[in-house]
């Protein structure tokens, strides 16, 4: 049924109403008018009758739109809500870490820095022993060196005059004895 | 000493051991030898210039001036033949070699500081004729530089007893002795 059928139906009432009112200011003067109220009452029906008929469907589907909106938006709330927890634990969780992080990242910084130092400080020990050692070697070899270069040349000049004082003083005799010695020796 | 001399003295050698004529060949080859190696004469009879002919020519009269024996004469010309005078030296050398092999001798060369007159000699002769139980054919070289005593070689050995060789071995081992 239509909604002008409705306001057809609601108009037609509408005037039986009117004219049941004519007539019970007619007979008010006799008692209850039933009849109006009879009118009045079936009249009531129909209006209910139509309000249930047409219009609560709507009520009530507009009605179970918006709780399910509302259902809906609660839910949507709820799980942004939920998001939002786990978001603020997790950064908060986060913020926990950076910080122990943080700590460890400088303790191990400073244990770096710590081993560095050591292992420069060794280095710079065997190098600056190296050195040292160096030195020593290249001091005791050029002692040696020298002390070898003197004795060669005391050596050369004891030969060398050995030599002068051989040929000055070596006589016919001399000659004579080391061949004798020389031919024992081959003997021998 | 190359292997063309040897093969060249061990033919002369042969042959002059054919002929009877070991010692006489041993002597003419030691006069020829001597003028090959003599500064003037060496480059000429060794000289590329010179023909076949000339060559062969100039050793035919060597060979009379030196009064070579037939089998000699034969020799330098077939030395000149084939262009090897210049091992002449070196061919005299090893018959010489081969000839003191034959008669069971030896060389001997006497290094010594200062002359040595014939006891000394006689007596390194005689030292060393009994240590290689060979015939010595002995030859003394003076050598200043030895200082004193002498140095003897024989059959490729050397038997030094020289002042010059003591001095060396004394500062060697001073010297050695230093280093340590």
């Amino acid at each position: 049924m239509s909604w002008r059928s409705v306001v057809g139906i609601a108009a037609f009432f509408a005037a039986q109403g009117a004219l049941a009112s004519e007539e019970a200011q007619g007979h008010a003067a006799h008692g209850v008018p039933w009849g109006t109220l009879l009118l009045s009452a079936i009249n009531l029906s129909i209006f209910v009758w139509l309000l249930g008929r047409f219009v609560m469907p709507a009520v009530r589907s507009w009605v179970s739109e918006r709780r399910d909106q509302v259902i809906n938006d609660l839910k949507e709330a709820a799980a942004a809500k939920d998001e939002a927890a786990r978001l603020k634990a997790e950064w908060e969780a986060r913020l926990a870490t950076l910080e122990r992080t943080t700590t460890e990242l400088r303790a191990q910084a400073q244990r770096d820095a710590e081993q560095e130092r050591e292992r420069i400080l060794a280095a710079a020990r065997a190098a600056a022993d190296a050195i040292r050692k160096d030195a020593e070697r290249a001091a005791a070899y050029e002692l040696r060196r020298m002390q070898q270069q003197l004795r060669a040349e005391l050596v050369r000049q004891a030969v060398h005059l050995a030599e002068e004082s051989t040929r000055a003083q070596w006589t016919a005799a001399d000659q004579q004895r080391f061949i004798a010695d020389f031919l024992k020796q081959v003997r021998q | 000493m190359s292997a063309v001399s040897r093969r060249y003295a061990k033919a002369l050698f042969a042959l002059a051991k054919d002929s009877n004529t070991l010692q006489p060949t041993a002597d003419q080859l030691l006069r020829l030898a001597a003028v090959a190696a003599d500064p003037t004469m060496g480059p000429v009879l060794c000289s590329p210039m010179l023909s076949i002919a000339r060559r062969h020519e100039l050793a035919a009269m060597l060979a009379r001036e030196l009064t070579l024996s037939d089998l000699l004469a034969h020799f330098l010309g077939l030395l000149a033949d084939h262009q090897r005078l210049e091992e002449l030296p070196a061919i005299a050398d090893r018959y010489q070699q081969l000839l003191d092999v034959q008669l069971g001798r030896v060389r001997l060369t006497i290094r010594s500081a200062a002359a040595l007159d014939a006891t000394q000699e006689a007596d390194v002769v005689s030292t060393f004729a009994t240590l290689t139980g060979k015939q010595i054919v002995s030859r003394v070289v003076v050598d200043g530089d030895l200082l004193g005593g002498v140095v003897v070689e024989v059959e490729g050995k050397v038997y030094d007893g020289s002042v010059r060789t003591q001095l060396d071995r004394l500062a060697s081992e001073l010297s050695g002795a230093a280093s340590l």
